[in-house]
């Protein structure tokens, strides 16, 4: 086979290049149509929802489907309670999820999709305000409902109506502007969006190491081998973690004591308070170093179902101790996000 | 009151056979309707496209008109060319065609067509069409034909309809569309410049575009009389207005194997439509009679059609 030489591959990749264009010009052009249509039942739609008590329920099928979850996911981000409903599940039992306080958004290139329209009436009755995003505002879609908003495009980037594009562009950036227009209204502050991502600030934190979280000097609970179980129990008492370490003269950690071997302890022992603490603890407990990190923490806590760990080094000085709330922001250390 | 409809979606060019001996007379009118009428959103009456020699082609005739008005149900759009050698001429073709109308009491959702730089510059454009439409009823299409102008004896400064004067002459609000041939960039200046009437409709007269970048208006079709079917398929399917209705993988297939078949047949006739689909449909029997003759090329063309689809698949 002969091997194509560098005029015909160059000629080749413009032609790519240029096709990429053209697809992209499309996709850009109807965005910018939605710019010049956009009207005040956009407006009104941003106010509804704004002063509703329910939720946006947001409908589709197909590629107005896949957009829908998006527009979801972008509402719930930024601070709009939305849920997807499918709505063919929606006529096998899922419209129970609509209450009348809720606000649909229906989305449908052609406002013709069967099983889109096959729920129109239901909602309708169940007194829910209908929006719709379409590209057919005469459409059974745009009829039915209480607002309409333009989401029409001039033309399609890809052939035979394959693959939606330029038009599942425009309804997404609509419900871009949707979410972003509604986040300003309802003045969402940074700490709102972190309140709304646990996920992204679990994972941020979760790299931190263990030294800069660590509760460290007079807070960590400590009673010396010896000592009775009543001191142990006022250590505990007071530090409020549950447990308290137990070292050696030498400061080597030996044992922790924790509410667990308390109740162990009642149970086995009648004058437990006047028993020296190596009666009840569990002696050469999990232990982490300081240079580990957050999720090293955690995956010890997990796999051995404790929810304090001591900090000690490879020699068994103990440095500090760390709690299960700690680790996720809700105890003594908090982060800031 | 006139309907204003404006369709989207397959508007099918009605082949439009002249009688070589009786200039009057289209050969299988009837029947090319028939088979063309269910598949598509409206007809173009287009006398201009299916003549051969474009330096003395016509608009539509009063007794055409007629006849395709008792034909159709008075609900169906039509667009009926008036474009003239001139301006006065083609104002005075609308009028003529307007009597039939009047006389018939027909109020349908009719749209004439225009190629206004066949005979009228850029320049003045917008007046000119500010008197065609001062006493119509009926809307107008404006059709930006640069391969049309190009085929004229008389060279012209420019073969395109300026942005700049199309988003003029859209101000009149019963210029409801354009039909467009030509590159990409241009219809995105065009639709730029109407972007603010989201009643305004820009098709697609080139059925290759079409099949590559389809218009969300629609398509001005010539090969819909060879397969009325599958262009209303793929017009369909293009302006997402089946979306759901079967599972897709059928669906993608079924259009797969459509938009093929469609886009063989538009190579072979593509150099001479207007010759090569009459030849085929008389080859069907759809229409009486022979044509004028064919070259050797425009024969093979017919030759390789007619393999594709055999006499007895032609019938709808």
């Amino acid at each position: 086979m002969a091997m194509p030489n560098k005029k015909n591959l160059r000629r080749g990749a413009a032609k790519i290049i240029k096709e990429a264009k053209d697809v992209l010009r499309i996709e850009a052009e109807g965005i910018l149509n939605l710019v010049d249509r956009l009207g005040p039942e956009f407006a009104e739609a941003v106010h509804w929802i704004y002063k509703t008590r329910g939720r946006v329920i947001v409908t589709g099928i197909g590629k107005s489907g896949i957009v829908g979850r998006k527009i979801v996911a972008t509402l719930n981000s930024t601070g709009t309670k939305a849920l997807f409903l499918h709505p063919v599940e929606a006529l096998h039992g899922d419209l129970g999820m609509v209450s009348p306080d809720d606000i649909v958004l229906a989305l449908s290139n052609s406002g013709e999709t069967e099983e889109l329209t096959a729920i129109l009436p239901t909602l309708r009755s169940l007194g829910t305000r209908i929006i719709a995003l379409t590209g057919n505002l005469q459409s059974t879609l745009g009829r039915s409902s209480d607002l309409v908003i333009d989401a029409g495009v001039d033309r399609e980037a890809c052939p035979l109506g394959l693959a939606p594009t330029a038009s599942t562009t425009a309804m997404l950036a609509l419900g871009d502007a949707l979410g972003v227009v509604l986040l300003n209204r309802k003045k969402f502050r940074p700490e709102d969006f972190h309140r709304c991502h646990p996920g992204g600030v679990l994972g941020e934190r979760l790299q931190v190491p263990i030294r800069e979280i660590m509760r460290i000097g007079s807070s960590v609970p400590l009673v010396k081998e010896g000592t009775s179980v009543a001191a142990a129990l006022e250590e505990m008492d007071v530090k409020e973690l549950g447990a308290t370490l137990v070292v050696s003269d030498s400061a080597r950690l030996v044992g922790i004591v924790t509410d667990g071997d308390l109740r162990r302890g009642l149970y086995k022992y009648e004058a437990i308070l006047r028993k020296p603490v190596e009666a009840i603890m569990s002696p050469n407990p999990k232990t982490v170093q300081a240079d580990g990190s957050v999720a090293d923490a955690l995956g010890i806590m997990e796999d051995h179902e404790i929810t304090v760990l001591p900090v000690a080094s490879g020699q068994g000085e103990i440095q500090g101790i760390l709690h299960l709330h700690d680790l996720l922001g809700k105890g003594h250390i908090r982060f800031e996000p | 009151m006139v309907q204003s409809v404006t369709p989207r979606g397959l508007i099918g060019s009605l082949a439009l056979v002249v009688d070589p001996q009786e200039r009057e007379v289209f050969r299988g009118l009837d029947s090319l309707i028939a088979r063309l009428q269910p598949a598509v959103a409206g007809l173009l009456l287009d006398p201009m496209f299916w003549c051969p020699d474009v330096d003395h082609c016509g608009p539509v005739t009063p007794p055409l008109l007629e006849h395709v008005i008792r034909l159709v149900p008075a609900t169906f759009p039509l667009w009926v060319r008036i474009t003239g050698t001139t301006a006065e001429q083609t104002i005075q073709n609308r009028r003529r065609l307007e009597t039939i109308c009047s006389r018939l009491n027909y109020s349908g959702p009719l749209a004439w067509v225009d190629t206004p730089l066949l005979y009228h510059s850029n320049r003045g454009l917008p007046e000119h069409y500010r008197t065609l439409l001062a006493e119509t009823p009926f809307n107008l299409i404006a059709d930006n034909n640069p391969q049309l102008i190009g085929k004229l004896k008389i060279k012209t400064k420019r073969k395109n309809i300026r942005t700049a004067v199309l988003k003029r002459i859209a101000e009149e609000p019963r210029l409801v569309g354009l039909l467009h041939r030509g590159d990409l960039r241009r219809v995105m200046n065009y639709q730029r410049a109407v972007r603010r009437r989201s009643d305004f409709f820009i098709y697609d007269a080139s059925e290759r575009s079409f099949l590559e970048r389809p218009s969300a208006s629609g398509i001005v079709s010539v090969g819909a009389n060879l397969l009325p079917d599958e262009w209303r398929a793929i017009t369909l399917a293009s302006l997402n207005l089946d979306e759901g209705s079967q599972s897709q993988s059928a669906r993608f297939r079924h259009l797969w194997e459509t938009g093929l078949k469609v886009r063989t047949l538009e190579k072979y006739y593509k150099n001479a439509p207007a010759r090569i689909i009459p030849a085929v449909l008389a080859a069907w029997g759809l229409i009486r009679g022979q044509g004028e003759p064919l070259s050797p090329g425009e024969q093979k063309a017919v030759d390789s059609i007619l393999a594709h689809l055999p006499e007895g698949r032609a019938g709808r």
